[in-house]
């Protein structure tokens, strides 16, 4: 450790991570912003004494400032699903954690092999490509049972974002060859579901294009809803007249958003604009933009509950991912689902090893 | 009775409607309307809602269909419907029995049902009187609103709640039954019924396999 030199661009990670501007951090540490903007520069050094305080003030481990450049996704390169409303602290929290999912990533990928990328690239048609798509993947007129467990199956690495901002969606991008879609766990079921397709739109649409703008978002709107919603089907299950409550009942179908259902509707033209009227205004009323009635239980990730049963074999839990990365444990549970539990203490690992446990498989469904 | 009456259907319907200053999906759309409104009334709602809310909802879409045109709104005596002074024609709202949007049949406005609490508390309103529990206003009273005056013709937009579908005519009545229900047309322009669907069915969400990830152990 003592040849590795103070890394700025990790102190740079860090702050944004935790939603800080220049000037707060300098001011937590009692430096001025000049002394600050010099460690990010690399222009000098933090004296030892500052790193303590950096250590402290941030939350992460000394080590972490000490480390390689980290493979850091950009604002241009990533799609934010309702950008207009974010602010910029909260898209370099967001970003911030994309750059430790990366890490994080590297590290799984190097002991399992998960599934390989097979997203095809379409045109920028939405309703077309959501069909295309169901075609290519085989998945016919049915349901989308578990979105993140499509993504994943199709070589997706689906991470969770635990932002409490209501404004950060989700977010997504191609590094390299390998497609990331991250995830904001706090919403609803109906809402992550919509997201998940959402940024799959960007990725299968977006992949060569501008990812950002409102025509990019629209679209990826556009298809989320044609692909969790397929048209032929929402035409012979919808009724031609319904209300709220009945939207509630066949939402169930497709699990979306009775908000996302209503709007498909009337996309489709089974809704009169009249009548999406009236019942966009009474799903406002009744609160359902904001507390989705009869949500379905939240979808996870089965890359991450397959990777924690194999670790558990070897008594590695989500503290030993964190001391190797040094990062710190509670990001690795931010962007897991929560899905890693705790290892095994070294002399337990020990023990184990000695009375050479053979290793149970254990199938995850 | 012997029928004298002219029934217009599809493209002469169109133009008979054109000649009236008026077009076929605008009106299909205060049908539908009226209908959304009568559905949504829940078990908590008093059962004379629906009815006032289905015909209620039909005047009020009536009105902001016609009102742009020029017609005018009247509401004497609670006689609500609307005039075009113009082309000296009134049109109200009524719910029409099953014959309603049949060509071959003659439909009646809806006879009034029995004594309800509705008819005793607004029995001094002729045409909420008219009202039987869940039904649109049966029979519209012509005398009571003096912005009615006699040269002027009172259509009715006839409404049907059937099972799949809700049928619809814009009618000039010809003679009133002693009961009080029209049941003779002078002429009927009969409108494309507006679909529904009948019960509700069970949504049945289609069995759908696990999605298996692959996750190997490197070796």
């Amino acid at each position: 450790m003592a040849e590795a030199q103070f890394n700025p661009s990790r102190l740079t990670l860090a702050r944004k991570r935790r939603g800080m501007t220049m000037t707060a951090l300098a001011k937590e540490i009692g430096v001025d912003l000049r002394s600050v903007s010099g460690y990010e520069k690399g222009e000098f050094r933090p004296e030892p004494d500052r790193v303590e305080q950096l250590v402290k003030i941030l939350a992460f481990p000394r080590e972490f400032f000490y480390g390689p450049d980290l493979d850091e996704p950009s604002p241009d390169i990533a799609s934010f699903r309702a950008l207009k409303r974010m602010t910029a602290a909260q898209r370099d929290t967001a970003l911030g954690s994309g750059a430790l999912a990366l890490l994080l990533n590297s590290w799984i990928e190097r002991r399992f092999n998960l599934p390989a990328p097979s997203l095809p690239n379409l045109e920028r048609d939405p309703e077309a490509a959501a069909e295309q798509l169901r075609r290519v993947w085989g998945l016919g007129e049915l349901p989308i049972k578990n979105i993140v467990h499509l993504l994943e199956s199709k070589g997706v690495r689906v991470f969770s974002l635990s932002i409490d901002a209501v404004e950060v969606d989700a977010f997504s991008m191609w590094r390299q060859d390998t497609p990331f879609v991250f995830l904001n766990t706090t919403k609803s079921a109906e809402h992550s579901r919509f997201d998940g397709a959402h940024e799959l739109g960007h990725l299968v649409m977006h992949r060569h294009g501008a990812p950002q703008g409102q025509d990019a978002e629209r679209e990826a709107n556009a298809f989320a809803s044609a692909f969790l919603m397929p048209r032929s089907t929402v035409l012979a299950v919808a009724p031609r007249f319904t209300t709220v409550d009945r939207l509630i009942e066949l939402k169930k179908y497709w699990n979306v958003s009775v908000a996302a259902l209503a709007y498909r509707m009337h996309t489709l033209g089974i809704m009169s604009d009249w009548q999406y009227r009236t019942v966009a205004i009474e799903i406002s009323q009744r609160g359902y933009r904001k507390s989705e009635p009869a949500s379905a239980p939240r979808e996870t990730s089965q890359v991450f509950a397959k990777v924690s049963v194999a670790l558990r074999e070897d008594g590695v839990g989500k503290e030993n991912i964190a001391d190797e990365l040094n990062i710190p444990v509670q990001e690795i549970e931010q962007l897991v689902f929560g899905l890693l539990t705790t290892g095994l203490t070294t002399d337990q690992r020990h023990v184990r090893a000695n009375r050479r446990v053979k290793p149970k498989l254990y199938v995850v469904k | 009775m012997e029928s004298v009456e002219s029934v217009f259907a599809g493209g002469d319907a169109a133009d008979r409607l054109a000649s009236l200053g008026l077009e076929s999906e605008p009106l299909r759309e205060v049908v539908r309307r009226s209908f959304h409104a009568f559905i949504s009334c829940s078990p908590n709602h008093p059962p004379l809602a629906r009815g006032i809310w289905a015909w209620a909802e039909a005047v009020r879409g009536l009105r902001e269909y016609t009102l742009p045109k020029g017609l005018r709104r009247s509401d004497q005596n609670n006689y609500s419907v609307v005039i075009d002074e113009d082309r000296r024609i009134v049109i109200a709202v009524a719910t029409g029995d099953e014959a309603t949007g049949i060509a071959g049949l003659t439909p009646s406005t809806r006879a009034v049902k029995g004594n309800s609490v509705l008819l005793a508390v607004v029995a001094n309103q002729a045409q909420l009187s008219l009202f039987s529990a869940d039904e649109l206003p049966t029979t519209p009273q012509m005398a009571g609103n003096d912005d009615v005056r006699e040269d002027m013709a009172t259509w009715i937009l006839l409404i049907h709640r059937a099972t799949n579908e809700v049928r619809c005519e814009l009618s000039l009545p010809l003679s009133m039954g002693t009961d009080g229900r029209i049941n003779a047309w002078h002429e009927r322009i009969i409108l494309d019924a507006v679909p529904v669907d009948g019960e509700p069915m069970d949504i049945v969400v289609p069995d759908v396999p696990d999605i298996n990830v692959d996750v190997q152990r490197r070796a």
